[in-house]
């Protein structure tokens, strides 16, 4: 008969697996996709006796956490570490989507990962913390700049002072 | 742009959106439930991830030092090899025999009560990463790990590892990835008791170990049986296996003899520079190409002694950003016996995954 903490873990699993595959799937090297979720579960089952109640922040820091020992372990088998996100072939509008995209990989890792937890996971401020190990106050302050950041990529026009604007003219102009 | 404005085009730009599994997805969730319901009977296969296994030196050291019996069985072995018709060619099998031969006349390291096994490994990866324009990139870091294992293995193992440092970047983009990567990497000090590093098992390999045939064929066969699906070829992911276990810096003379001789049954194996250099350390490199990716994995001895000096992947082609011919992986090994290791350090090291939100 499974135990308690079997069928805690069996909820957990069944309920978590697609959420964690494609937090994996959104930052993990196509080919170490399934490593790494198989890694998280197999953490989480180690540790079934002490799962949070609602587990899927928890997994995400574990499955963010085997990720990083990963990209430590694994150079020899071409793991590309926090990898860039690549855009699909299709967009709605494309002119402003590559706009969106150029601007993406211009942003910092932590500003992309700050954003992608809110945007891609659509995790609460609360959640979010706890994935990044930090208190809540703190993301909501990361997420705040990291959006600011990103919009003064995508349009750095409006972003100076009135007196930037008048030192630094745009670049080709001068 | 408002800012939900910004939000939306962010959303859309996921790359995994939240959509239904697909069956292959589904069938990839029940056989890994399947794998985790059977993990209390037998340690997850395909779990740990497979460097782990590559990099965590874990091995049964029942065997080093073991008596003359063994020794002069495999010596047997070597001496009867006027029948052997393997299938690396000629010279780089006579040089594995003779390495074969040689390493036994060397003493294993014995560890006594209190003491250390050190096992100290510089190794340099290859690393791979987008430059912003769509394109990869790499360079290549250099990695040093200490692990200290105490005499009694059931005692807390020691692994010191070393925040990496780049050794080596190609071009300006390459650059920017290396500074981009260095503040990621810091120096992490790991005990556990039995080497139960990350949470996981070292008993499941150390069995593995003793069981290993000590016949050169036989063990050929059983590695054969345990790389099946890996790699691109049954040789080539033979040979990798090889190299793995003698860069765990611990592998006692007579399984190192048998390892050697066993590739030398592996065909396509060749000489494949005479003066090979690793980590200023000279030998003979052995090795074997791999056609699919054009990449070549080496094994470096030195051919009077024996010794296994380290291990190398070179890759071929021009590939990611890194010239043809470079060496996308090296490990070299050396190992000595200490009295003391390092205090300090915990069984997962800086990211506990464990963390509890």
């Amino acid at each position: 008969m499974p135990s308690d903490e079997d069928s805690a873990f069996s909820a957990a699993y069944s309920s978590n697996y697609a959420d964690v595959l494609r937090y994996v799937q959104r930052r993990a090297s196509p080919a170490n996709v399934d490593d790494v979720v198989a890694e998280t579960f197999a953490v989480a089952w180690r540790r079934r006796d002490a799962l949070p109640a609602e587990p899927r922040a928890w997994l995400f820091r574990t499955a963010s956490n085997v990720m990083k020992s990963t990209a430590r372990r694994d150079a020899r088998h071409k793991n590309v570490a926090l990898r860039s996100w690549e855009p699909p072939h299709t967009g709605a509008d494309l002119v402003q989507g590559l706009d969106v995209i150029a601007a993406w990989r211009q942003l910092a890792r932590k500003d992309q990962e700050a954003i992608a937890l809110h945007a891609w996971e659509e995790l609460s401020d609360q959640e979010a913390a706890a994935v990044l190990g930090c208190t809540r106050a703190t993301y909501t302050m990361r997420l705040s700049r990291a959006k600011r950041r990103l919009a003064k990529i995508l349009r750095p026009a409006v972003e100076p002072s009135r007196a930037d604007q008048h030192l630094q003219p745009y670049e080709g102009t001068s | 742009m408002t800012e939900p404005d910004i939000l939306m085009q962010v959303r859309a730009l996921n790359p995994a959106p939240a959509n239904e599994l697909t069956p292959a997805e589904q069938r990839r969730m029940t056989q890994l439930a399947v794998e985790l319901s059977q993990a209390s009977v037998r340690p997850l296969r395909g779990v740990t991830s497979p460097v782990r296994r590559r990099r965590a030196p874990l091995i049964a050291f029942s065997v080093l030092g073991a008596g003359a019996l063994a020794v002069t069985l495999v010596a047997t072995n070597v001496l009867g090899l006027g029948a052997w018709s393997g299938g690396a060619d000629a010279a780089a099998a006579d040089v594995l025999n003779s390495a074969a031969i040689a390493t036994l006349g060397v003493t294993d390291p014995v560890v006594g009560p209190g003491q250390y096994l050190l096992i100290q490994t510089d190794a340099v990866y290859a690393s791979h990463g987008a430059d912003g324009n769509g394109e990869i990139t790499s360079y290549l870091d250099g990695y040093r790990d200490e692990l200290y294992v105490p005499a009694d293995q059931d005692d807390d193992w020691v692994w010191m590892r070393y925040a990496h440092t780049p050794v080596q970047t190609f071009g300006p983009a390459s650059e920017a990835f290396a500074a981009e990567m260095q503040p990621l990497y810091e120096d992490e000090l790991l005990r556990a008791p039995a080497g139960t590093f990350y949470g996981g098992s070292p008993k499941e390999i150390s069995g593995d170990y003793d069981s290993l045939p000590r016949d050169p064929s036989q063990l050929l066969q059983t590695i054969y049986a345990k790389t099946d699906g890996q790699g691109q070829s049954r040789d080539g992911a033979a040979l990798v296996w090889i190299a793995d276990v003698l860069r765990s810096g611990t592998v006692p003379a007579d399984l190192r003899a048998a390892l050697y001789q066993a590739a030398a049954e592996i065909p396509g194996v060749t000489i494949t520079e005479q003066q090979a250099t690793l980590d200023g350390t000279t030998g003979i490199a052995i090795g074997r190409v791999e056609t699919v990716t054009n990449a070549r994995q080496d094994i470096i001895i030195d051919p009077k002694t024996g010794q296994f000096i380290g291990e190398r992947e070179i890759s071929l082609d021009a590939q990611n950003g890194l010239p043809a011919g470079t060496a996308s992986s090296s490990t070299a090994v050396t190992t000595t016996v200490v009295d003391a290791a390092p205090e300090g350090g915990t069984q997962y090291g800086n990211h506990p995954p464990g963390d509890k939100p």
